[in-house]
């Protein structure tokens, strides 16, 4: 019935650790990733840097379809009618938007001529196509201009060139393919290309000046050139804005800020707490990548973000504006013990020891229980003013079908048991002293088995663990990539795991280790591979 | 003149007190020299009913409506409820019994392979066949300014779990879960002086045009299946121009804009009803659509209904044995969803044609769900509704079969609005149009 079997767990055959590794991973690209369609958050930042545009008129576009928490699964990603549509009104808003504020950020010459028109088409086209453009291409636009032109003069004409440039699929997928009119299995992205590849894995947009100059002049057909160019790109502070496109779809920020509570359990409970648990969280994430910039300092720190609304957790603020709270004592220690985590991961009307247990399961030690059978009553225990979580949980699990699974997920679960539904600390639980020990029962990795009391403690060996590193750098890897991650990725993902070990667990040393695997500067071609 | 006539017809009307934002509203002008037109509204409702109150009792032409349906009484001439039909399409075939359901539902096919997750870990892709709402556009829907709308109450999976439309085989139309995006869809030009308007029609042309020369462009260094996918992109284009510049403008004056809503939140899910199904029902009166779905919560179904006093997960709760007083929850929900449903019939048999008929003696409302009873994730004796005389089946009936095909009634749907088909989706799930409807 149940994936899980009593007794030791079964441990799939290791994707990761087991085999040596070969010396070279060159020749392992084996599927390729298609068009990448912009994201909605890649949108926003692109206009951003592209037309000053602050508005993120990408809110209104369809929501992408998650790969495993990831939006940008290119294989997955499907335009439709409504993204035809939201297109169009974004393309209609922000021409409008930058011609009236930001004249200047677009038009590139005084003469108000057509050949004028044609300098702003290869400007302006040049920094939307993220490449020079084709005489094709650049011939169409001019076409467009001069017509315009004619009957609604030179303003109208760069608005609705504009508005063109911003819904070509030039503009609207990534092209970094290569492929070239002679198809080829395997391809070596160069330049425009793999400037692309480069800036929105970094930043989550659009090239700068420089990339495109790098781009333009070769700088970036080298291993060394290209490290180069990204060793400056991490650290220009919109590295942050890559990182945290990673962090918000790996925490699921958009499920924090819309978690409900039963307000009949907790009254304090308002979607203005929901909100402040978000920022909360991300501030939080910000803090760490900013100062250590490690997953064990993501997994550790004593850091804590609050304001007015969220007074329950202790620190005094005296406004919306959110404080960093450095927190005593062990209350607070690490991202698993953050408010807007713990809240999220929680029933609406109690803590969660499931959800918690699979967190740690699935997103940090890549070892997710499989799911409960489908026949399965998978409603947990209801609140008690009698007895703790722990014990219903603990009843609940005891069934042959459940306990399969539930004897490894729980007592990862029961160590955050100090923290109730809002993810306020709790001593007791009604009238009973909390019992937080627990651990992780079964895993690849040895280290991080055996007993602990409180989740603090079981983050201290999460955070040391290679297999909690590799498990984030083959998530990582599977998003600068856009696509799923095969057992060809395999030798990549060791190696990145390596390095990213080896530096401590550095984010950014990660984010290079990415950038200089032979993977991420190729691509190959969907008909010519299996 | 003009003013008095639809003064006149909101005064029939009669119900539209209490709905502030559509104050501004200007019925459709009937139209005396053509026929009413025709209408389908397809509803989802999620992990199955709360069986013991769903099925009427009695006989075919004599029965009594379940504790879930009574607040459509008042329109019980115009039910038709089944017993026996089976989506046996849905039965096995990539994925799981929620995903499979909810893709079949109207479309009466199987999903491809692919990534999608599951509630028990099993994968799946999108339908591979249109479905029949999409099927209908062409039948009915043509020339209006919206061919088909797909709307959704918190119905927020970008996946196969959040869609019952598909224009065809993996090409899914997910809803728009956001009253104010839906607004701007119907409504977008409304307020555009007619000048003005032809300029912007003008302007789009030109810029669409455009946009397909890049598309052409783009194609010819790209893989064989990124032509694909640029391909699909160029009809989408081709079809936003033909609807952005060929069509006159709306009959309608533009209501008030809903402003924003908090649209992903449970606590919303009644107020985000009320503005989505308004905007549907306007959308009808106004002729701006004919054909469209409406999703209420996706397949699987993560939310609570505060406003029902339903505070656990609902998914959940459909997984309790019929015996358990804990399921009769699904109940409550499901009926709520029947009294969504008579207010949505109302509004229709308050849209007066211009032969004197009923808008809802022309629409056809088909109620229906992923699995039949999700305490055991059947898809066997599906708790199907059909409403209103659009598809020119004989109504006011419980019409029992035994072990027919969904599929079939698809084929019946189609048919009852003047297609000419003999199977729908999956051909091996069809014997021929139901028997015993017309």
């Amino acid at each position: 019935m149940c994936g899980c079997k009593p007794g030791p767990r079964p441990t799939d055959p290791d994707p990761v650790t087991p085999d040596p590794v070969p010396s070279d991973c060159a020749a392992e690209v084996t599927m390729g990733t298609p068009l990448r369609l912009l994201t909605r958050a890649e949108y926003n930042l692109t206009v951003r840097d592209l037309l000053g545009a602050t508005a993120k008129p990408a809110k209104d576009f369809p929501r992408e379809p998650l790969a495993q928490g990831l939006d940008n699964d290119a294989t997955l990603t499907q335009v439709t009618g409504s993204h035809v549509s939201a297109y169009l009104d974004a393309a209609e808003f922000l021409a409008l938007d930058t011609l009236t504020n930001r004249r200047a950020k677009i038009v590139p010459c005084t003469t108000a001529d057509l050949a004028c028109g044609d300098l702003f088409v290869a400007t302006a086209g040049l920094r939307a196509f993220r490449r020079p453009l084709t005489a094709e291409e650049r011939s169409n636009l001019n076409t467009l201009f001069g017509a315009i032109f004619a009957t609604e003069g030179f303003d109208g004409a760069v608005e609705v060139t504009l508005q063109s440039m911003l819904q070509s699929p030039q503009f609207l997928y990534r092209d970094e393919q290569a492929l070239g009119p002679v198809p080829q299995p395997v391809v070596t992205l160069r330049g425009f290309e793999i400037a692309s590849r480069l800036s929105y894995f970094l930043w989550a947009t659009m090239p700068d000046d420089a990339l495109l100059e790098a781009a333009a002049n070769g700088a970036l057909d080298t291993p060394e050139g290209l490290s180069a160019e990204a060793k400056r790109m991490l650290a220009d502070p919109k590295s942050m804005d890559g990182l945290m496109r990673f962090f918000s779809l790996w925490l699921y920020l958009d499920g924090v800020e819309t978690t409900e509570k039963n307000t009949q359990v907790y009254p304090q409970f308002s979607p203005t707490l929901a909100r402040s648990w978000r920022r909360s969280l991300e501030l939080y994430v910000q803090d760490v990548l900013t100062h250590e910039g490690t997953l064990a300092a993501l997994l550790t720190s004593n850091v804590m973000y609050s304001n007015d609304s969220m007074a329950m957790y202790g620190p005094v603020a005296p406004s919306a504006e959110f404080v960093r709270n450095e927190m005593p004592g062990d209350t607070r220690r690490g991202l698993l013990t953050q408010p807007g985590f713990l809240a999220f991961k929680s029933l609406p009307d109690g803590s969660s020891p499931v959800r918690r247990g699979v967190f740690v399961l699935d997103k940090l030690m890549c070892e997710p229980p499989p799911p409960p059978p489908a026949g399965a009553n998978i409603t947990p225990p209801g609140p008690s003013v009698t007895n703790t979580t722990r014990e219903r949980f603990a009843a609940h699990s005891l069934s042959p079908g459940c306990k399969a699974c539930h004897q490894f997920i729980d007592p990862v679960g029961f160590t955050f048991e100090h923290y109730d539904g809002l993810g306020q600390w709790r001593d007791t639980e009604n009238g009973q002293v909390i019992d937080s020990t627990g651990g992780v029962v079964a895993s690849r990795d040895a280290t991080v088995l055996g007993a602990v009391n409180g989740v603090g403690e079981l983050s201290q060996k999460l955070a040391a663990s290679r297999n909690v590193h590799d498990c984030v750098t083959k998530e990582f890897y599977r998003f600068a990539l856009g696509r799923p991650l095969t057992q060809a990725d395999t030798c990549t993902a060791t190696r990145l795991g390596d390095r990213f070990m080896g530096s401590g667990g550095s984010f950014k040393e990660l984010m290079l280790a990415i950038v200089e695997a032979d993977s991420f500067r190729s691509n190959a071609n969907p008909e010519m591979t299996p | 003149m003009k003013f008095s006539r639809r003064q006149a017809l909101r005064g029939a009307g009669g119900i539209l007190v209490g709905l502030p934002f559509l104050e501004a509203l200007a019925p459709k002008v009937a139209r005396a020299d053509t026929l009413p037109q025709k209408r389908f509204i397809g509803i989802y409702h999620p992990n199955g009913v709360f069986t013991p109150n769903w099925f009427p009792t009695g006989d075919e032409a004599n029965f009594t409506l379940g504790p879930i349906h009574q607040a459509l009484a008042p329109y019980k001439s115009k039910l038709l409820f089944t017993s026996g039909v089976d989506m046996q399409v849905a039965v096995s075939g990539p994925g799981e019994q929620h995903q499979r359901g909810i893709g079949a539902f109207l479309t009466g096919a199987k999903l491809d392979m692919g990534t999608f997750v599951g509630n028990d870990g099993s994968r799946a892709g999108y339908a591979l066949g249109p479905s029949i709402d999409q099927t209908l556009v062409d039948l009915i829907g043509q020339g209006t300014r919206i061919p088909s709308l797909q709307l959704g109450v918190h119905s927020l999976l970008s996946n196969v779990a959040g869609v019952v439309s598909y224009r065809a085989a993996n090409q899914p139309l997910l809803p728009q879960n956001d009253p104010r995006l839906t607004f701007r869809a119907l409504f977008q030009d409304s307020g555009t002086p007619p000048t003005e308007m032809e300029k912007l029609r003008v302007r789009r042309r030109s810029v669409l045009d455009a946009v397909q020369g890049q598309l052409a462009s783009l194609k010819k260094a790209v893989s064989k299946s990124d032509q694909a996918r640029l391909d699909q992109h160029l009809t989408l284009v081709r079809e936003l121009e033909n609807r952005l510049t060929a069509l006159p403008a709306g009959t309608c004056q533009q209501p008030t804009d809903p402003g924003v809503i908090d649209f992903q939140r449970e606590a919303e899910i009644p107020n985000v009803t009320r503005l989505q199904m308004d905007l549907l029902t306007l959308a009808i009166r106004c002729d701006l659509t004919r054909v469209a779905t409406v999703m209420f919560s996706d397949a699987m179904n993560h939310v609570s209904m505060p406003h029902l006093n339903i505070n656990s997960d609902i998914h959940n709760l459909t997984h309790y044995s019929d015996g358990d007083p804990t399921r009769a929850q699904v109940g409550v929900r499901d009926t709520w969803q029947a009294g969504v449903l008579a207010t949505l019939m109302q509004e229709l048999d308050s849209i007066q044609e211009a032969d004197g008929s009923k808008a809802l003696d022309h629409s056809l409302i088909f109620w229906g769900s992923d699995v039949s009873r999700g305490n055991v994730h059947a898809h066997d004796d599906m708790p199907f509704m059909l409403a209103g005389g659009g598809a020119g089946f004989r109504m006011g009936r419980f019409v029992k079969w035994t072990h027919a095909f969904h599929n079939d009634l698809l084929v019946s749907i189609v048919n009852g609005f003047g297609g000419n088909v003999s199977t729908y989706g999956e051909a091996s799930f069809c014997r021929g149009a139901l028997s015993n409807l017309v």
